[in-house]
């Protein structure tokens, strides 16, 4: 079974400092109070393609995020905050509440414009611009983020881990630093585990395991921001059936390195980022299997603020994952995707978003797809109404 | 009618002056400058640590006590006055900080209050907490309030 059904060692750690924290919230109860947030995004997609987010064909589904989080200082240097969650994004998705996020942070450090802490439970993974807030509508630029660098059908993969995760802040005149880095277990769902190995195949993942890094530099009274993330994750496959034909039992290793700009100008955004990964996948029973392969993709986009009310914006992305045997883009290896997009914001608390995509190749199909070898381009449309507090 | 062509001039003169001083004075009024409540008492402070506190990124003052900060709505021009002058960021550059602080849960964002005059009454209820007021208002609570010089 997967190990998603398992308590993990974090869990326990977390649960734990929960209740040795209570009897001292309790106490403070009066003089604290809990922070709620939450959002909701209700929409749906449709292709003329199967395989996106999908097995089936002609795949039309819902878009749907519910979160609802609280934050609870319980000293100057000590708070505790979680969020649960709900989506429905195709077969990618879980389909059940589950904790997003739920630790405990002590600011160690903090004296004028500097500050320093350590997090440990579940935590969002800080990689690229946009990793740890895809869900959040308000502050990601589409409905549906680069495929080249945030893969959505493999959102549970890297999205969070149990880990305990160290943060760092410093304001200079004219530049902020920050650094952002965790150790931990990744949270890898069925649903992503199934992406991950391959088609049909009855195994399951175990020791899952990563360290996530980001430096973060904000320029120019942060007009300019740029990015390195770095992430080594890692895992076991173990086959189910000692009778399998081909034997599935070894380990997947992903290094992924990004490199990320984003630049403010008056109304308008540029932002671009640039991934490069190196997959290395080790078979313990049959070691010819084992293959490096080398997947890199890049996407540009530019959003323009016409006023408080519309904002649109256009993006290009490429992917390439060149075949480790011939060296040759084979089709389902690659991915050119230009989208454009419009949101119109109602108030300061919601939105509608729509945006088309027009895509070449089917790497962002799902593995599990029929429909990865055909050539023709095909098209998405998204519609997302977009609320938060 | 020479003295009275001298006497029109001064006339037209003075009110010149008068009419250049009355929109100094709506220019200074216009003007935002951060504002504290003590304890703890605090005139100055740099750029760094202005933007490091409006954008909720220090909790507590040197003191240890802990900082509470006040803005006011969203759209309010006042905003863009005083983001932009004393700290050099723009509105949404620092909304989009405070919204990734609540929903990543790594922090909170600012109270938000409903003019001017309910920062002032907010600013005055909570001691260690910060805002931003314009001149004309500070004006008549210096003795309450410290305007904080951003260096």
């Amino acid at each position: 079974m997967h190990k998603q059904h398992r308590v993990h060692s974090f869990q326990i750690l977390l649960l734990c400092a929960m209740a040795w924290l209570s009897p001292a919230a309790l106490a403070a109860l009066d003089q604290i109070q809990i922070q709620w947030h939450g959002f909701a995004n209700v929409g749906g997609y449709y292709t003329d393609r199967d395989g996106y987010l999908n097995d089936e064909k002609g795949t039309q589904a819902p878009l749907l995020d519910i979160g609802v989080g609280g934050f609870l200082p319980i000293t100057q240097k000590l708070l505790v905050s979680a969020q649960l969650l709900y989506r429905q994004a195709g077969e990618s998705s879980r389909d059940d509440i589950f904790l997003d996020y739920g630790f405990v942070d002590w600011r160690a450090i903090e004296s004028g414009a500097n500050a320093a802490g350590v997090r440990i439970g579940r935590v969002k993974n800080i990689y690229g611009l946009y990793n740890d807030v895809r869900d959040v509508a308000s502050l990601r630029p589409s409905i549906f983020l680069p495929d080249a660098i945030y893969k959505e059908k493999f959102r549970d993969f890297y999205h969070t881990s149990d880990a305990v995760s160290v943060y760092w802040y410093k304001d200079f005149t004219g530049l902020a630093l920050s650094l952002d880095a965790s150790l931990g277990k990744l949270n890898i769902s069925d649903q992503a585990a199934r992406e991950l190995l391959p088609p049909g195949a009855p195994a399951h993942l175990d020791d899952e395991r990563s360290l996530i890094a980001r430096a973060l530099a904000d320029l120019l009274q942060g007009q300019l921001r740029l990015a390195y993330s770095y992430a080594d994750l890692s895992y076991d496959m173990e086959a189910d059936s000692s009778r399998m034909p081909e034997p599935l039992s070894g380990e997947a290793a992903f290094l992924f390195q990004t490199y990320s700009a984003e630049l403010f100008v008056a109304n308008w955004t540029f932002t671009a980022e640039k991934t490069h990964t190196k997959v290395s996948l080790e078979n313990d029973v049959a070691p010819e299997g084992n293959s490096v392969i080398r997947p890199s993709g890049y996407y540009l986009s530019a959003q323009w603020e016409i006023n408080p009310t519309w904002r649109v914006f256009a993006r290009y992305e490429s992917f390439t994952q060149k075949n480790p045997q011939t060296h040759a883009h084979d089709h389902s290896q690659f991915a050119r995707d230009r989208a454009i997009g419009a949101t119109f914001r109602g108030q300061s608390n919601w939105q509608v978003s729509l945006e088309y995509h027009r895509v070449h190749g089917s790497a962002w199909l799902s593995n599990q797809s029929e429909g990865n070898d055909n050539h023709a381009p095909w098209n998405l449309y998204a519609m997302q109404f977009q609320t938060w507090f | 009618m020479t003295v009275m062509l001298s006497l029109k001039k001064i006339l037209v003169t003075l009110l010149i002056y008068a009419a250049h001083g009355l929109l100094l004075s709506a220019q200074a009024d216009d003007h935002y400058v951060a504002v504290m409540s003590p304890p703890p008492s605090i005139h100055t402070m740099s750029s760094n640590e202005a933007r490091a506190i409006f954008s909720m990124r220090v909790r507590t003052w040197p003191d240890g006590s802990p900082i509470t900060v006040f803005v006011l709505p969203d759209r309010n021009p006042a905003n863009r006055k005083f983001f932009k002058n004393q700290l050099m960021l723009l509105p949404h550059q620092l909304k989009r900080t405070w919204e990734r602080m609540v929903y990543t849960g790594i922090g909170s964002a600012p109270i938000t209050v409903r003019d001017e005059a309910d920062m002032l009454r907010r600013l005055k209820e909570v001691p260690g907490s910060i805002g931003y007021l314009s001149q004309g208002v500070l004006s008549d609570h210096r003795a309450d309030l410290n305007q904080i010089a951003v260096l």
